[in-house]
């Protein structure tokens, strides 16, 4: 079943690639079919799921690497539990809305398409893997097709912050490749629940530099201050898709990975350093939303605005309770459906306008009052307004953090009123004021496929806000495992 | 080191060796300096005629001292006179840098280490009394492989010798109508 | 018959099957080329007696699979070096079938370019297998004076010879320096066997440390010459790019595996009691490898410096494996190493094909090749992604092994270097995949095809990468068999 999620998207990619050249554009319904049937499953993987049950479910494994004589294995392993099922499910959707969200690309589309559906494994082999290596193995899969998508479709100085995107996280992950080893090589296996039974107690180096080697690897990715200097080029960049997928999915590959890895591996090292985490979390949530308060570019604000509340995922970590680590896992979900709805906006609007300099729109919503409108909606959402999900998983974050961290979970609440600040006179300027002229012959969303693609996140976003047990209740149980390592043992 | 002749044969060896080695550096003219490295050549035979060597002292005459040093002469005479200098190089301090401190880690080493205690399997089998006799049988029997991979190797050393000195335009020439019939492309062009 | 030391010594001869194979094809060629027309042959049947020969070679290695004997206590055949010998002929069989055409238009002297390659391949052969300092020696010079030779033969490329007379310069200083190293050696250990050092240096030498260091110094000065690790890699850049394209290939691939071979045959074993003395040495080696090669590709133009450049990164990764040498990184390095030759050749063999049919080697000629030839952009691609080590290519598996197995030797600074550097090579072969896929072509944008050989040898090495990378079990028991006898 889950090696059916990882296959189907590869497949597709295969069978893209190898369109004859006059068929180019089925490539578009190809993707849009193998994306669809991976949603498809990642939903019946999410629903079936058994938030009750321990351990992971839906496992495939074999043993993949097995040299004999050097006392360790690699396997092939696979499976869900309450934490990576979200997680699924979110890459199922924002897959298919990226897709969607392409399908006015003209220019070497099978390459593209085939590269969108490989990024999408790639990141689907992130979530799912059990495995240390398997887990790194994806993890540096993944930078392939970014790579080319920015730099190929992208805009501006594509090749810049493709190459910029590529060093941050190679670097990030030659650390993350080390501190495994030391890992692996200490307890003979790579397998992460095992792992996770008997935390390393001494190795090779220091464990805290263990810890900080794979940390480092997965703040890069998160981002937060100070290295998250690659994301705002990458998002300003690429292609709207890869920009939805980028802040959809791609970001939550790193707090996903402190959940999965980093915290149940090496708990006492955590715990020991939750101090630093959580004022780089402070730290990251203030300074990610001033930064945005100063941004004309409509994309680099929204990235900006996405360091702010990535730190949110970071504060959460570093509560270590059950409350905060849910409220982490939560945001990322939310995260990634309204960020991913932000920037399939800004993709809309830059399309009829084609420029995405704040200062230049006005009056917008006279043209397009449906973009106006979910652009708003998806702002409000971003901004934590109570009924939508930003509400749930931030309040969930600063309930859990605030007896641990009180300075950092307050600078965060003030981070949420500039965030009010930022998105809502972000929306003034656009959408509201007088009609400029130049403006006068846009046209409104009219393609089915932008419709699908706004209304499903909205639809989304919307119900989480109403009803947040869909997805916590699978959370909750995902989560209470490393929530207790925690409280049993420090 | 048994008795007092060999002693001072080697002080003597040694001092015309180390001079001679020494004024190689710092004669101007070419052919006096490859004189002098025969003498140095020969000096090194001495040398191993005192440690019984005769096998590799005779070698060391027959083909440095004679062939070798041939050789350097017949290519100092080819080459214009202009450049018969022993002229200054522009890596002379460094060379010299370098070249000494070599020097003192050999000599150090040499004079640091017990060098008569050793005690190799080999060394103790020193039944014979010349080197030649030996190195012959040893030669083509026990070390037969070495001595048909050296034969090889030389084999193909001089086939090199020959590739490399062929002049490609001449040995064109020879196949011109071939080459010219088949491939044009690659010709002359190139 | 018996040594001086009253050792039986076994001669028998169809030990040496394989070697004895080649040197006879070797002949072959030549005659065969000097009497073309008389025989009324094409230029094709060189190649074609060639491969006959090395098959024939190859068949003959086959034998000796998990034998352990010894040619008058000269060579082992074991299956460490069966291996090799399998390996070094894969490589001149890829070498040849993949660069045929190329070797026709631009080599001069065909016959004696083919004789050559085997009798280097010899040479390679005896390396791996040789258990006396001096048949090393000769080996190594029997493989190195063919490679002086097979560097000038670029037809017309003025640059080929001043790279053969760099580099037979630097390798006799490099080979001279060996033979005194060796002559230390043989002081220390009062035999040139490998077994009779290793007993004698374990005995305790610690009256003779100095000379012994000086030796080791200078083995290792001359090894890291061949092997081409910095500082001793001067001639490598202008090497490859002097030498005919698939010399280069050559060079990168067989010589570099067999200075391994050799490098695995003393660390392990004569020299492995000394460990202390030299571990320091090579771990320096391995880090300005690393570190240099790795920096100074970064601004190369020429793809095959680049390719140069990446391959003295290369070595540095595996000087990691000599560090803590064991049987698990032995067996590491083995795998690493065929991993890296079949990676390289596929990059090689694009690279050949590319030049045969466009005649340049710029990397900005490789602009558009995604659009006139997406094949061959793909194989150069996987090719240059498994050296940077992306997951599910042969570079990544063998390196994440070796990596392993040198975290598990205590080195972890070694390969947190190890993996920095990794990380800058990705950003040069990417300078390459870039002009391939981001860049429109220039002038000619027609699409094109390969010969037949040409599809033959990439396709080979493009199923190898991905082989290797994805299920490489045969591989690394392979390799394990293989270190199996150094350490027993």
């Amino acid at each position: 079943m889950v090696t059916l999620f990882l296959l189907l998207p590869l497949a597709g990619a295969l069978l893209a690639l190898f369109l004859p050249r006059e068929r180019e554009l089925d490539a578009r319904w190809i993707a849009l079919l193998f994306s669809g049937l991976a949603f498809a499953v990642s939903i019946v993987i999410f629903v079936t799921f058994d938030p009750d049950q321990n351990g992971y479910q839906f496992v495939d494994q074999f043993t993949w690497i097995n040299p004999s004589g050097a006392g360790f294995e690699v396997q092939y392993f696979v499976g869900v539990d309450g934490l990576s099922a979200p997680m699924v499910l979110l890459l199922g959707l924002l897959s298919v809305v990226a897709v969607l969200v392409s399908f006015n690309i003209d220019e070497r589309v099978k390459e593209y398409f085939a590269y969108l559906l490989l990024l999408e494994t790639a990141v689907a082999g992130v979530f799912l893997s059990l495995d240390l290596i398997q887990f790194f193995l994806f993890w540096e899969l993944e930078l392939l097709p970014m790579y080319m998508l920015i730099s190929i479709w992208g805009s501006g100085r594509n090749r810049y912050s493709a190459m910029k995107f590529l060093i941050y996280t190679l670097a990030g992950s030659a650390f993350m490749l080390v501190g495994f080893l030391v890992i692996g090589v200490d307890a003979g296996t790579f397998e992460i629940s095992a792992l996770t039974e008997m935390p390393p107690q001494d190795a090779l180096i220091p464990l805290s530099l263990v810890f900080w080697a794979i940390m480092i690897a997965f703040l890069v990715k998160l981002p937060v201050f100070p290295v998250h200097t690659w994301l705002p080029d990458a998002h300003t960049d690429a292609p709207t898709a890869v920009s939805v997928m980028l802040a959809g999915v791609l970001l939550k590959m790193g707090g996903y990975g402190i959940l999965r890895i980093a915290l149940p591996i090496l708990p006492e090292q955590a715990h020991d350093f939750r101090f630093v985490l959580a004022a780089i979390a402070g730290f990251s949530v203030l300074y990610g939303a001033v930064i945005t308060l100063q941004q004309r570019d409509l994309k680099r604000l929204i990235a900006y605005s996405s360091v702010s509340h990535m730190g949110y995922v970071l504060l959460g970590i570093a509560a270590l309770g059950a409350v905060g680590l849910s409220g982490a896992a939560l945001q990322m979900f939310t995260h990634g459906t309204i960020t991913g709805l932000l920037f399939v906006m800004v993709g809309l609007i830059y399309e009829r306008t084609h420029t995405r300099d704040i200062t230049s729109m006005s009056g917008l919503m006279h043209r397009m009052p449906l973009i106006g409108t979910v652009m708003l909606i998806a702002g409000l959402a971003s901004l934590g307004l109570p009924g939508l999900s930003g509400f749930v998983a931030e309040l969930t974050i600063f309930l859990g953090a605030f007896d641990a961290h009180p300075a950092a979970t307050i600078a965060g609440i003030f981070g949420v009123v500039l965030a009010a600040g930022y998105i809502l006179w972000m929306v003034q300027r656009i959408f509201h004021g007088p009609a400029d002229e130049k403006w006068a012959d846009l046209k409104d969303a009219n393609c089915w496929w932008e419709h699908v693609a706004m209304g499903s996140l909205v639809v989304v976003i919307v119900a989480i806000g109403i009803f947040p047990g869909i997805i916590t209740d699978s959370i909750e149980s995902g989560i209470a495992p490393i929530a207790q390592i925690f409280e049993a043992n420090l | 080191m048994d008795s007092v002749g060999v002693v001072i044969a080697f002080y003597v060896l040694s001092a015309i060796t180390i001079v001679s080695a020494a004024s190689i550096f710092l004669l101007r003219n070419l052919v006096h300096a490859i004189v002098l490295l025969v003498v140095v050549f020969l000096g090194m035979a001495g040398l191993f005629l005192t440690l019984s060597a005769d096998f590799i002292a005779v070698a060391q005459i027959l083909i440095y001292a004679g062939a070798i040093s041939v050789l350097f002469v017949f290519a100092v005479m080819l080459t214009p006179l202009a450049s018969r200098d022993n002229g200054n190089s522009l890596y002379a301090g460094p060379g010299l840098l370098l070249g000494g401190a070599i020097a003192a880690i050999v000599v150090v080493t040499a004079f640091d280490v017990e060098w008569n205690q050793l005690t190799g399997v080999a060394l103790e089998q020193r039944s014979f009394t010349d080197t030649i006799e030996v190195i012959g049988n040893q030669l083509l029997g026990p070390h037969v492989l070495a001595f048909e991979v050296a034969s090889v190797l030389l084999l193909f050393a001089l086939l090199g010798a020959i590739v490399l000195v062929t002049d490609p335009n001449n040995e064109d020439g020879t196949t011109a109508e071939e080459e010219a019939g088949k491939d044009t492309a690659v010709g002359g062009s190139e | 018959m018996t040594d001086l030391l009253g050792n039986d010594l076994n001669l028998q001869y169809e030990l040496l099957g394989p070697e004895i194979a080649l040197v006879i094809t070797a002949a072959l060629v030549l005659f065969a080329d000097a009497f073309r027309r008389e025989l009324k042959i094409g230029q094709s049947a060189i190649p074609a007696i060639s491969i006959l020969g090395l098959v024939v070679a190859l068949l003959l290695s086959l034998l000796w699979i998990d034998e352990n004997k010894d040619f008058a206590r000269l060579v082992t055949i074991d299956n460490f070096t069966t291996f090799f010998r399998v390996l070094f002929i894969a490589v001149t069989v890829v070498v040849i079938i993949g660069s045929h055409e190329y070797i026709e238009r631009r080599v001069s002297h065909l016959g004696e370019f083919y004789s050559l390659l085997l009798l280097s391949t010899v040479g390679a052969m005896l390396m791996a297998g040789a258990r006396d300092l001096l048949t090393a020696y000769l080996a190594i010079e029997v493989m190195s004076f063919s490679l002086y030779i097979l560097v000038s033969l670029a037809k017309s490329d003025t640059r080929s010879g001043e790279a053969s007379l760099k580099y037979v310069l630097l390798g006799g200083v490099a080979s001279a320096m060996l033979l005194y190293g060796l002559s230390f050696l043989y002081g220390v250990g009062g035999s040139t066997q490998y077994t009779e050092i290793a007993a004698a240096l374990s005995d305790g030498t610690s009256t003779l440390e100095l000379p012994l260091l000086l030796g080791l110094a200078l083995i290792i000065a001359g090894l890291g010459f061949k092997a081409s690790a910095v500082p001793f890699h001067m001639w490598t850049p202008d090497a490859y790019e002097g030498a005919p394209i698939p010399i280069t290939a050559y060079l990168s691939a067989t010589s570099k595996a067999a200075t391994f071979a050799l490098l695995l045959r003393w660390f392990a074993g004569p020299l492995l009691p000394a460990i202390d003395s030299w571990q320091w040495m090579i771990s320096v080696l391995a880090v300005l490898t690393m570190v240099i090669g790795n920096l100074v590709a970064l601004q190369q133009s020429n793809i095959k410096r680049l390719l140069a450049y990446s391959s003295i990164g290369q070595v540095g990764f595996m000087l990691m494996a000599i560090v803590t040498i064991s049987d698990q990184t032995g067996s590491a390095l083995l795998l690493h190493l065929s991993g890296y030759i079949i990676t390289n050749l596929a990059v090689f063999m694009g690279v050949i094909a590319f030049y045969n049919r466009t005649g340049r080697e710029e990397i900005v000629a490789f602009r558009g090749l995604a659009q006139t030839n997406p094949y061959l952009a793909l194989v150069i691609t996987a090719g240059l992604f498994s050296l940077a080590g992306m997951p599910l290519l042969a570079g990544f598996l063998t390196k994440f092994i070796l990596f392993q197995s040198v975290v598990s030797g205590g080195y972890t600074w070694l390969v947190v270097t190890a993996l920095l550097a990794s990380t800058v090579s990705l950003y040069y072969y990417l300078q390459v995949i870039r002009q391939m896929y981001m860049y429109q072509p220039e002038g000619d944008a027609s699409r094109w095809r390969l010969s037949p050989t040409g599809y033959l040898a990439t396709g080979a090495m493009l199923v190898g990468v991905v082989w290797v990378g994805v299920y490489a079990a045969p591989f690394y028991t392979a390799a394990d068999r293989a270190i199996a006898p150094l350490f027993t």
